[in-house]
């Protein structure tokens, strides 16, 4: 079969999850964590982290026993139906997350770096290198994004220490934003942002054993997670709960916001290359998972023909909502409601079969470890 | 298969190129505003300044260029009921379109501070072509004038002259660099007042015009900007600070008690002071002054009234004994050290009473209650800025003088008696 | 009958009317006829030659009956009798060849090519063929020479060779002298067929390598290359004596990868002297050599070589069956042997490492790399590569690990310059002008006030000049082309600026961005990157810094999907493996233990962990005292 997804190790595993959870840190989210439970903002992310490191854990099991990817095992658990329903939930999940990002992206674009450009145009470019991005391959995917992922990081990591003549600390307390319970509860709300860990699930096979899945999935989450809160941190201090909440574009404002001296000002240019490129990524893998999904639900013998096609869907549906405040509320919605449920739901259930499973098996099943 | 790859990516290559470079704009079809100045005019219309540079004058291609500085900029003013009004009525005499990504600092007149700035600031921030870290300024008259007077003599642009300046408002302490975004916080915050930094235009004459005696032991009078006595330079001065009451002016701190602020806001890297010889009241001595480190401020609530402590670390070096006394000795140095904490913590009171007065807090003491509360409504619903007038406040300043300079001791002149 | 009236009017035709002048008929290359020229040629026509081939063979075989029918008539008459014995071996050897003369044979031969054919024991049978495989009379490079064997009975035997590709020393002192000085009492005929041949190569010749042929194919293969063919009466085998000696270049200078610390010696054209100089630096006896022939017409050698021991036998096995499989008729160049071989032909990037020292090309065999070289062209080529290899210049080990990793950082940096510069220019200039200090944009806009061009028209036609400076450099005639370079760039640059043509910042950009490719060490991969170059240009200047950074990612992305031999391109970062200190980072030479991972050798440890064991031990000479 052609789409066989490769060999890749820790660290391409890490790579990916890092990639896909990574986008959202430039769009409009952070503002709107800041406005919803103002300074609880940062461990709220750190506690949406950590439930879904929770949801590896149990997959770790569940691989355990039963190996291969999310559509073998779902069929062996749950059965073809049950396999279908996980299968299309997954697909459903990739394609509005690639549609939502693809039209951020977009809108982010026009907003900062090319303000008359043709709006169809830069959705229509941006499809375009998604796809030609997707054509190569998961394993060029990996492999570009763990090239290109520390100086990512690093240069975000810069940004964010640039501002330091900007911090005031006091912007951050009282650390309780607007009461424990409701910070908490926004955090599990939002746990949904990171549905994009369970890429590792969809591949497995292409992992050598369940330790390095394990390993590549929670060291992904945790350095997004990690990096997402200092990101909101910094943010929070320099502009304050008010301000950050009006903001549309977080790290936009803060690059903008950097005055050392003469020279080191107005650098906020520079970084329109980062977002690209982590966004591009973003979209690229998301079209990818879903277009692989879709040929192992429906058996088909080649991968690389849908793609074109998925990524003129996806820049359609991207180019449905009329206006950059719907898309936003639209994506908050999505990710509170449709993301964190089917996370939930989706893992407790297969979990279940599978002890359901071993305990009718009698004991346990030799490990593939 | 190659045949249709081929008409495929010709197809797209010139969908690319036919798109029309959208928004791309070659250096000589845009116009970089420097600055831009905002007054007050009745019926809802402002009078805008826009401060254009000519870069033909600047360039070097081959030949020197004169680089007069009158050449090199372009000052329109127009009358418009709004920024982006005023901007469009540009273009009708402007070749080019205007580029606002380069804008240094916005001048804002005295009269349309005293009116309110909500119209002007609020909005500010959303378009894409103003960013937060521009300065601001608030000129005493209009800010037409202030830019049209304003020549200065050794930079050849004014917007390198007014980063200069600002940016080198750390020597003394006597001005606070604003940026628009530390105005726009505290513009939308409930603790802290909008301060923006204060200009005029000096009328050149050399008249003196103190805004108050130096207090014994200072010795320096106290100015606000456009009053200092000087003759020759650049008629426009940088110096001091307007502080706002939400968005409406409502005073100007001068130069000493913007140095009260910079100290107690932790942004004090040196300055130098003049106080009156303890020993010999006609003699003066010159200290060169820094923070030894963070004000301490230590806050809390008694009888439901909001009490701060301040403490403040000073370090000194003695930069000119003019009475040759010993100051460096021990028990001369404790003196000259009272004497010194003594001025500062009169300035000091004096400006907290001043900022008390005109009910702005300009150092943000507020942020120092916030860990107090439990969550952030609590923090919204305290309101601060009404707080602070009513809010006690002790002062405790502690100087050092660890550095003496060149000589560390001072010989009596020959033959003196 | 010339009449007046006929004379006059000829007379004034010729001088009044207008005669054409005579031109004669162009040359015209036309296709059709030759087309069906050279299909007749390669058929046998009318389908009447193969039998009157069988007729020659069987004249030629009658006239040689007639002569030992003649000789032993004579001996008869003359009443010697004993000569009659001697006549035995004659009359043995007409019987043997009685054997070749069957009709089926006979039939086979006749319309069979004379490529297909075997070395008969006729000695007149051979040299036919020959006139027929190489064209004599008309060919004059090949020489046939005839000899008698001063054996009793002399046998005749004929020697055929190429001028000009044989030493002719060799020839007359190592081949022709042994044999025409031969002593007879030193010949011992055993009878058999074989025994002759084994004899004359065993004691007669002292040439050092000689092979038997049976059939055309070698004999032709061996004298093209330079051997002499040695074809003797009576014996249905052809001696190839190794008498090559065509003249060579001797071993040079490097001419493209000049270094300070290293060896001085580049690699030649001949086959031999560059497998000669590898093996001269790598003496072990697993260093295997493994020669094919490749090309139809050409038949040109290629070298394999890797170190048995450490190589990957699955590499070689691969190697092998790629290069045997190509089938084409010219095959003179290493660089389209490459584009016959490798993963991604259409690629860019380059997929081998093609060096001309062989100092370097140990260096990757003792890593696990196979090396292959082909006669003619001095250049080997390595593979696998990944793409850092060709960052690494071949004096990075021979400087200290700082001052190596400097220098790769540097070579680094300067593959991005080359590729982002002018873009990251263009874009700035047209889409985000509040990147740059107030100073500088309104320098660079006051110098660019007067030019009357859009930037990109500028950045195009300084690029332009620049490629076509750099390439017509390369073809100057030596004296000159430092000289042109210079002058070129310099004035041209120059004058553009003062005639306000383009703006000095554009050439100083150009001239960085020209320089870095210059850095890189290696010439294809500069080449890429400078052709990568334009439709990055492009892209930036319709969409700006999006558009710089969709091609950036698209290019590492196409990077990372490329194989070289079955190993990533971008290893060790791609597929993360363990870097053995020496990808951009060199690490220092005492710890470079294990070969690349990539690799997968049959050997994976090069050196102990502790490699400066006279570190463990005291010195020889007194110690600091403390």
């Amino acid at each position: 079969m052609s789409y066989q997804p490769g060999r890749m190790g820790i660290a391409e595993g890490m790579a990916l999850v890092f990639i896909i959870l990574l986008p959202r840190i430039f769009l409009t989210t952070p503002a709107n964590d800041a406005a919803t439970v103002a300074t609880a903002s940062w461990w709220m992310i750190i506690v949406s982290g950590l439930l879904t490191i929770l949801t590896i854990i149990a997959w770790v099991y569940i691989l355990q026993q039963t190996p291969g990817d999310l559509f073998s095992i779902s069929e062996k658990l749950l059965g073809r139906i049950g396999a279908w329903l996980v299968t299309i939930t997954c697909i459903v999940f990739f394609f509005l997350n690639a549609a939502l990002l693809l039209r951020q992206f977009a809108e982010n674009t026009l907003l900062t770096a090319l303000p008359q450009m043709e709006f169809s145009f830069i959705i229509g470019w941006y499809a375009f290198v998604v796809a030609l991005g997707a054509l190569l391959g998961l394993e060029a995917l990996a492999r570009g994004t763990y090239l290109l992922l520390p100086i990512s990081v690093f240069s975000i990591l810069i940004v964010l220490l640039l501002l330091a003549p900007n911090y005031d600390t006091y912007n951050l307390a009282p650390w309780q934003g607007y009461g424990l319970l409701p910070s908490l509860k926004h955090g599990i709300q939002n746990a949904g942002t990171n549905f994009g860990a369970l890429i590792l699930v969809i591949v497995a096979p292409a992992m050598q054993n369940v330790r390095t899945f394990k390993w590549a999935s929670i060291l992904g989450i945790m350095g997004c997670v990690f990096l997402k809160a200092l990101s909101i941190m910094v943010f929070t201090m320099v502009f304050g709960i008010v301000v950050a909440s009006e903001k549309t574009l977080p790290f936009f404002e803060m690059a903008r916001l950097v005055y050392l001296s003469r020279y080191l000002q107005r650098i906020e240019a520079l970084f329109i290359i980062l977002w690209v490129i982590v966004g591009l990524l973003g979209i690229a893998i998301s079209l990818y998972m879903g277009a692989y999904l879709i040929t192992r639900l429906l058996k088909l013998p080649a991968l690389q023909p849908i793609i074109p096609l998925s990524a003129y869907i996806i820049a359609q549906l991207a180019m449905i909502p009329p206006d950059i405040a719907t898309v936003i509320r639209i994506d908050g919605f999505v990710i509170a409601n449709f993301f964190t449920t089917s996370l939930f739901i989706l893992t407790p259930l297969l979990l279940v079969a599978s002890m359901m499973k071993t305990i009718k098996k009698g004991g346990q099943s030799c490990s593939s470890d | 298969m190659f045949f249709r790859l081929t008409i495929i990516s010709l197809g797209l290559t010139v969908c690319l190129i036919l798109s029309g470079c959208s928004g791309a704009k070659e250096t000589d079809e845009v116009a970089y505003v420097l600055a831009v100045g905002v007054d007050y005019l009745p019926n809802k219309q402002i009078n805008i300044t826009f401060l254009i540079a000519v870069p033909r004058a600047l360039g070097t291609s081959g030949s020197g260029g004169d680089t007069d500085s009158g050449k090199s900029l372009v000052v329109t003013t127009i009358k418009a009921p709004s920024l982006a009004e005023g901007r469009s009525l540009l273009g009708a005499s402007l070749g080019r379109s205007p580029d606002l990504s380069h804008i240094k600092v916005w001048v804002v007149g005295e009269e349309l501070a005293r009116q309110g700035l909500e119209n002007l600031v609020g909005p500010l921030l959303r378009f894409r072509e103003f960013r937060g870290s521009m300065f601001m300024m608030v000129v005493r008259d209009t800010a037409q004038g202030f830019i049209n007077k304003n020549k200065p003599s050794i930079d050849v642009l004014p917007s390198r002259w007014i980063e200069g300046l600002l940016l080198s408002g750390t020597e003394t302490g006597y001005l606070l660099p604003t940026h628009v975004h530390e105005f726009y916080n505290r513009l939308k915050t409930t603790s802290g007042a909008p301060y923006a930094v204060l200009a005029a235009i000096n009328p050149l004459s050399g008249t003196d015009r103190p805004s108050a005696k130096p207090t014994l032991p200072e010795r320096a009078k106290e100015y606000l900007a456009g009053d200092i006595p000087r003759e020759g330079g650049n008629p426009a001065a940088v110096i001091g600070t307007a502080v706002f009451k939400r968005d409406k002016l409502a005073g100007m701190l001068t130069n000493e008690e913007t140095r009260m602020v910079a100290i107690l806001m932790g942004n004090f890297p040196k300055g130098f002071l003049t106080i009156v010889d303890p020993k010999i009241p006609e003699r003066n001595v010159h200290i060169l002054l820094r923070l030894g480190k963070n004000p301490q401020i230590n806050v809390d609530f008694v009888n439901n009234r909001p009490v701060i402590d301040i403490d403040v670390l000073l370090e000194g070096e003695l930069a000119s004994i003019a009475s040759g006394i010993n100051y460096e000795s021990e028990d001369n140095r404790k003196l000259l050290e009272e004497e010194v904490s003594k001025t500062i913590k009169l300035e000091m009171v004096e400006m907290l009473n001043h900022t008390q007065a005109l009910e702005t807090d300009v150092v943000n003491f507020g942020r120092y209650f916030r860990p107090k509360f439990k969550t952030y409504d609590e923090v919204v619903s305290f309101n601060w800025n009404d707080h602070y007038p009513e809010a006690e406040i002790h002062v405790q300043i502690n100087t050092k003088i660890r550095r003496t300079g060149l000589m560390f001791k001072s010989m009596p002149i020959g033959g003196n008696d | 009958m010339e009449t007046i009236f006929s004379k006059t009017y000829k007379y004034l035709k010729n001088i009044l009317v207008y005669k054409p002048p005579h031109t004669p008929t162009p040359f015209v290359l036309d296709d059709k006829s030759d087309k069906t020229k050279a299909k007749s040629s390669m058929r046998l026509e009318n389908g009447l030659v193969g039998q009157a081939e069988e007729l020659q063979i069987l004249l030629r075989q009658a006239k040689q009956l007639k002569e030992v029918l003649e000789m032993a008539a004579k001996n008869l008459k003359a009443g010697q009798f004993t000569h009659l014995t001697q006549m035995k071996t004659v009359v043995k050897k007409l019987a043997a060849i009685k054997s070749e003369r069957s009709p089926v044979r006979l039939a086979y031969d006749a319309v069979s090519q004379p490529d297909d054919r075997q070395v008969s024991a006729v000695l007149a049978e051979n040299r036919a063929l020959l006139e027929k495989l190489y064209k004599l009379p008309h060919n004059k490079d090949i020489i046939i020479r005839n000899l008698i064997l001063p054996f009793a009975p002399p046998i005749k035997a004929i020697l055929v060779f190429l001028d000009g590709m044989v030493d002719s020393k060799t020839l007359n002192l190592a081949v022709l002298q042994p044999l025409m000085y031969f002593s007879p009492d030193h010949v011992r005929d055993g009878g058999t067929i074989g025994s002759l041949t084994a004899q004359i190569i065993e004691e007669c010749l002292p040439a050092n390598q000689i092979n038997k042929a049976v059939d055309y194919q070698s004999v032709q293969h061996g004298i093209n290359s330079g051997d002499s063919a040695l074809f003797i009466e009576g014996v249905p085998e052809a001696i190839l004596i190794n008498t090559r000696g065509m003249v060579q270049r001797g071993v040079n200078k490097p001419t493209t990868e000049q270094t300070v610390r290293g060896s001085q010696a580049s690699f030649s054209e001949g086959l031999r002297i560059n497998t000669a100089l590898i093996r001269g630096t790598l003496k072990s006896s697993e260093l295997v050599t493994e020669i094919l022939s490749i090309g139809k017409k050409t038949n040109t050698s290629c070298a394999i070589m890797y170190l048995e021991s450490v190589a990957n036998p699955m590499l070689v096995a691969e190697l092998k069956r790629r290069i045997e499989g190509i089938s084409t008729d010219y095959m003179g160049d290493i660089g389209s042997l490459q584009q016959f071989i490798e993963d991604h032909p259409g690629n860019l990037f380059p997929q081998a490492l093609s060096t001309e020292r062989p100092d370097r090309v140990c260096v990757h065999l003792a890593e696990g790399r196979v090396a292959f070289i082909l006669d003619g062209v001095p250049l080997a080529h390595i593979v696998p590569v990944s793409f850092f290899t060709f960052f690494h210049s071949a004096e990075d080990f021979s400087f200290k690990a700082i001052a190596s990793t400097g220098l790769r950082i540097l070579r680094l940096a300067a593959a991005f310059i080359t590729l982002l510069l002018p873009s990251l220019y263009l874009a700035i200039n047209y889409f985000h002008q509040e990147a740059l200090p107030t100073e500088i944009a309104l320098a660079i806009a006051g110098a660019r006030e007067k030019v009357p061009f859009p930037a990109l028209i500028e950045i195009v036609l300084m690029e332009f000049s620049f490629e076509l400076i750099r390439e017509g450099g390369l073809r100057i005639p030596g004296v000159l082309g430092a000289t042109i370079g210079i002058v070129g760039a310099l004035i041209l640059g120059q004058a553009a600026v003062t005639a306000n043509i383009v703006s000095p910042i554009v050439v100083i950009i150009i001239a960085l961005a020209g320089l870095a490719s210059f850095a890189i060490p290696d010439f294809q991969m500069a080449m890429a990157f400078r052709i990568i170059r334009f439709p990055m240009l492009m892209l930036a200047a319709t969409l700006g810094l999006v558009g710089v950074a969709s091609g950036f990612l698209l290019l590492v992305l196409l990077l990372c999907s490329m194989k070289s031999f079955g190993m990533p391109y971008m290893l060790p970062i791609a597929p993360r493996v363990e870097g053995n200190l020496d990808v951009v980072v060199r690490g220092p030479v005492f710890h470079q233990e294990q070969r690349p991972d990539g690799l997968n050798t049959k050997d994976t440890i090069k050196q102990p962990a502790l490699s400066r064991e006279w570190l463990k031990e005291k010195p020889l000479g007194g110690q600091d005292k403390p």
